[in-house]
């Protein structure tokens, strides 16, 4: 085993020297920002914004820049184990087949069990306080949650512990189900004698870290968002200044970046979106999802020529007569941008034919097969509307 | 060679089926590059069978021996009114079974449902194992949100009849909801919208992160394509009826040429403004023959199935509800299932959440990928990737004095849970105590469904309300109810006996189990050619 798993260890931010925060990377130094004093693995890896195993790695980093340490978790495997677990982990050795378990797993377990048989109400159950944030209780419940699922354990043959496991797992959830409720945690607040002291507000230590905590998330998706607009990959980076000005919204620099990257962001996303259309008329010609995807690109990028054709095209293969007059606008303008291209041009004679102008659909058919003198479709409209 | 783990979309019309490769889901094809395979059984006079598009293409020529629609009857009742709504409309012909079940009879033998579920599961199983060149066992699969317990616990028997150990037994929604968020490290509310076949189901979801929380779900298990089918056939044959005098329905192949015609044209509909059914000789009168020639519209689809997509609505806004949400708390509305393709459905969607639905999920393939993510999650050798919340969808109960009905387990808890009920004795020395259990909305019991009976039976001898016998009830993952109980006094297990389910008794499943075993080597050259 590593010294970095099982809920027994909490790795805790260091504070020494500034020397050493300053070679720090963004990434690490957003983690070692929430580490505050000392967390368990699976907590940060809850908390943070890259993989469980990015996670780790980092960590492993920041210990070795002394940055951060592992402490073994105050009063958990260093104290003596109860009476209860000792005793059921003494019955266990009779029942070599329960032991697919390991025993830290049984330990967490047990001793779980036990502290929740004991509690008197739901906060102690989530682990949490009457004052504990909203916010605060969901992490908590989420984190207590995924230890004690019993899809957690759903490779182990579990004997006895699957009961105590499952009970375990429902008193969590009913816990968080009443605390959830705003008026049954209220009344269990007035129970527990509570009722005169200000409601839940989240202790002053935790605001504070959580806000500088804020910050600093907010200035690490700001960074990442410059690179990514240096590589050109305007959506990412657009996604990354909203996520820093939804965390700080103090900061116009944010704000800035933000507005002037949308423009781009917009493009590359009407481009992207009729690629993805052309793919799609490759696969089945033409239909409704193709006209909504011609219509979303339009309206990211109102003078994309590709996507107003394409919304054209779709017009007028569904037969929507009544918006051929609206295509028949659009393939004006593509047609004045592009004068050297067929598509247009016969679009437009078919919306003429639709509006049952003959003539003006004869005359674009001519022009068509000027260009192209081996188009059918032009062919056929001429052999149709000649006098 | 690598454990795999099928997910399994076992869809009321069509199914579909796809795994994990390396961290990407991957949905398996079958000859032909068909990626879902009708849900449809058929039955020759040599006692073989065929399952898939051969069994659905030779529907027309053998309409009473072609089982389509089974999964609108697994683990129902016999006497239930979906169930006496399709021996009505059913080609094939429906019977009781003993267990008050239904069977479908077939050339004079009797199958129950989940021996025709389980042909299908086969078929995929055979399919997988020929795409991944290696034997399957395992597989997740999936069910409508707003099935019961004796429905899931009919689809799991199914899945063992057939060969497969069934990891979990999933909600249909859930399983969209993990396709559409799996490793995407979002913090997003979603509404699943998912309109297949068979079945309406919507589930409000909250992800965070790798946890997906299921806050409420909401459905109707009768509600879904084949219905919006049924309406175009009415329609359809009144007109007929109308113009020829001649009654459409009452003809099996004329019935089965016309269902086909409406499924066609209906699909169509989603992209055409307006379509043409014609069906030369669909009927002979007086030695004349009669041709079927109409154009249906988009509008006129649109009015005759107006009322079915309300119904959707009106449930959606139940389900919202139940969540403690307003609409505009939605970030993301995914459509899931067939019939979403409908462009009014995506309108009344768009309409009732004010926003339009993500585009990034596949209607008919998402569901059976998130059950391989699942799947490969359960299995992982590493810590849980996932954190999987879902819900029961029904209250859970007992039949109390006066036949009312007395919630343990309120819907939309989270499962697994439990809860348990403490029993006693109402005349001195009573050996046993008969308790109902059932699922549903009502407060009184007869509303409900019945799960089944239990018996506390061999109660030491004592006064009345001396005993104390505590009865836990249990929903499991899969969302399967058990049930075990205890004498408080003593501390004993409490024997109980199960009676009186719809369920099909453990020798009938093991007897299945050992015919498919059995045949299985003499048969699987031969079905896999009928592919």
């Amino acid at each position: 085993m590593t010294s970095d798993s099982g809920p027994a260890r909490k790795i805790r931010a260091k504070v020494t020297d500034n020397q050493n925060l300053s070679n720090l990377s963004a990434e690490e130094g957003f983690l070692w920002s929430r580490l505050g004093d000392g967390l368990p693995l699976h907590e940060v890896v809850l908390i943070s914004p890259f993989s469980a195993e990015e996670t780790a790695k980092r960590l492993q980093d920041l210990v070795k820049k002394g940055a951060a340490e592992w402490i073994e978790a105050p009063g958990e495997p260093a104290a003596p184990l109860s009476e209860f677990v000792a005793r059921e982990l003494a019955a266990d050795e009779a029942h070599p087949e329960w032991k697919t378990l390991n025993r830290a797993m049984r330990i967490e377990i047990l001793q779980k069990f036990e502290s929740i048989e004991a509690a008197t109400n739901p906060y102690e159950i989530l682990e949490a306080t009457p004052r504990t944030s909203e916010q605060e209780m969901k992490r908590l419940y989420l984190s207590l949650s995924k230890r004690f699922h019993p899809d957690r354990f759903f490779k182990f043959s579990m004997g006895p512990y699957k009961q105590k496991l499952d009970s375990i797992f429902t008193r969590i959830q009913k816990a968080h189900a009443t605390l959830k409720n705003s008026h049954e945690r209220e009344a269990i607040n007035r129970k527990l004698n509570l009722q005169n002291r200000p409601k839940a507000p989240p202790t002053i230590p935790k605001t504070l870290s959580q806000e500088v905590q804020k910050i600093g998330k907010a200035e690490h998706h700001f960074k990442q968002g410059l690179e990514q607009e240096k590589a050109r990959d305007y959506m990412a980076a657009y996604n990354s200044y909203v996520l820093a000005v939804q965390l700080n919204a103090n900061r116009e620099q944010y704000q800035k970046a933000m507005n002037d990257v949308r423009p781009y962001m917009l493009k590359e996303k009407a481009k992207q979106i009729i690629e993805k259309a052309h793919v799609k008329v490759q696969l089945a010609g033409s239909g409704q999802d193709i006209l909504q995807m011609a219509e979303d690109a339009m309206r990211c990028d109102p003078d994309l020529t590709d996507a107003q054709l394409l919304w054209a095209k779709q017009i007028v293969e569904l037969k929507m007569v009544d918006k051929v007059r609206d295509a028949k606008e659009r393939l004006l303008r593509a047609k004045a941008k592009l004068p050297k291209d067929p598509e247009p041009r016969y679009l437009l004679a078919r919306c003429h034919l639709f509006l049952g102008d003959d003539d003006a659909a004869l005359r674009e058919a001519e022009e068509v097969l000027k260009i192209q003198p081996s188009h059918g479709g032009a062919r056929r409209i001429v052999d149709k509307t000649k006098p | 060679m690598r454990e795999i783990v099928l997910g399994i979309d076992l869809g009321t019309t069509y199914s579909c089926v796809a795994i994990m490769e390396a961290d990407t889901p991957r949905v398996l094809e079958q000859k032909g590059g068909y990626r879902t395979l009708p849900s449809v059984v058929a039955f020759n006079p040599e006692g073989s069978h065929m399952v898939g598009h051969i069994a659905k293409r030779q529907a027309v020529t053998n309409a009473e021996n072609t089982i389509y629609c089974a999964k609108r009857l697994i683990g129902r009742n016999f006497e239930s009114p979906e169930v006496q709504r399709a021996v009505g409309s059913v080609p094939y012909k429906l019977v009781q079974g003993p267990n008050r079940d239904p069977r479908i009879q077939v050339f004079g033998k009797n199958f129950p449902i989940q021996e025709i579920s389980a042909l299908i599961l086969k078929q995929i199983k055979a399919i997988a194992e020929e795409a991944m060149h290696q034997p399957v066992e395992k597989a997740v699969i999936t069910v409508p949100a707003y099935f019961s317990d004796g429905q899931r616990q009919a689809t799991k028997d199914a899945g063992t009849i057939a060969g497969l150990e069934v990891l979990r037994i999933v909600n249909e929604p859930t399983a969209a909801a993990l396709a559409f968020g799996f490793k995407k490290r979002m913090n997003k509310k979603i509404a699943v919208y998912d309109l297949g076949g068979g079945t309406f189901d919507i589930s409000i979801l909250e992800i965070t992160q790798d946890a997906f929380e299921v806050l409420a779900t909401a459905g109707n298990t009768y509600l879904g394509g084949e219905d919006f089918d049924d309406r175009v056939i009415q329609h359809i044959a009144g007109i007929f009826q109308k113009e020829q005098g001649f009654d459409l329905k009452s003809e099996k192949m004329a019935l089965q040429r016309l269902k086909d015609a409406s499924e066609a044209a209906k699909c169509q509909l989603s992209t055409l403004l307006e379509t043409e059914i014609n069906l030369p000789f669909v009927a002979t009168m007086n030695g004349e023959s009669k041709h079927l020639r109409t154009v249906l519209h988009r509008l006129d689809l649109e009015r005759l199935t107006e009322d079915l997509i309300e119904e959707t609505i009106k449930i959606c806004n139940d389900a919202i509800e139940m969540a403690g949400l307003k609409t505009s708390d939605i970030d993301d509305v995914i459509l899931v299932g067939g019939m979403t393709r409908m462009p009014k459905v995506q309108e009344k969607v768009k309409e009732f959440f004010g926003k339009v639905p993500a585009k990034n999920v596949h209607p008919d393939e998402a569901v059976a990928i998130g059950a391989a993510i699942l799947g490969s999650t359960l299995m992982a050798e590493t810590s849980q990737p996932l954190l999987l919340l879902d819900v029961t969808p029904f209250n859970l109960g007992i039949r109390t004095a006066g036949g009312l009905f007395s919630t343990l387990i309120p819907k939309n808890s989270t499962i697994p849970t439990q809860a348990s009920h403490i029993f006693t004795t109402v005349s001195d020395n009573q050996r046993a105590v008969k308790i109902q259990v059932l699922q549903g909305d009502s407060h009184l019991a007869s509303e409900n469904v019945l799960l089944g009976e239990f018996s506390l039976t061999d109660i030491p001898p004592a006064k009345a309300g001396e005993p104390e016998i505590e009865v836990s009830f249990t929903i499991d993952s899969n969302g399967i109810v058990q049930a075990s109980a205890r004498d408080l006094k003593t501390q004993r297990e409490q024997s109980i006996v199960v009676e009186a389910t719809s369920a099909m008794s453990d020798r009938e499943k093991e007897e299945l189990v050992q015919k498919y075993q059995a045949n299985r080597e003499g048969l699987a050259a031969k079905e896999s050619s009928g592919l």
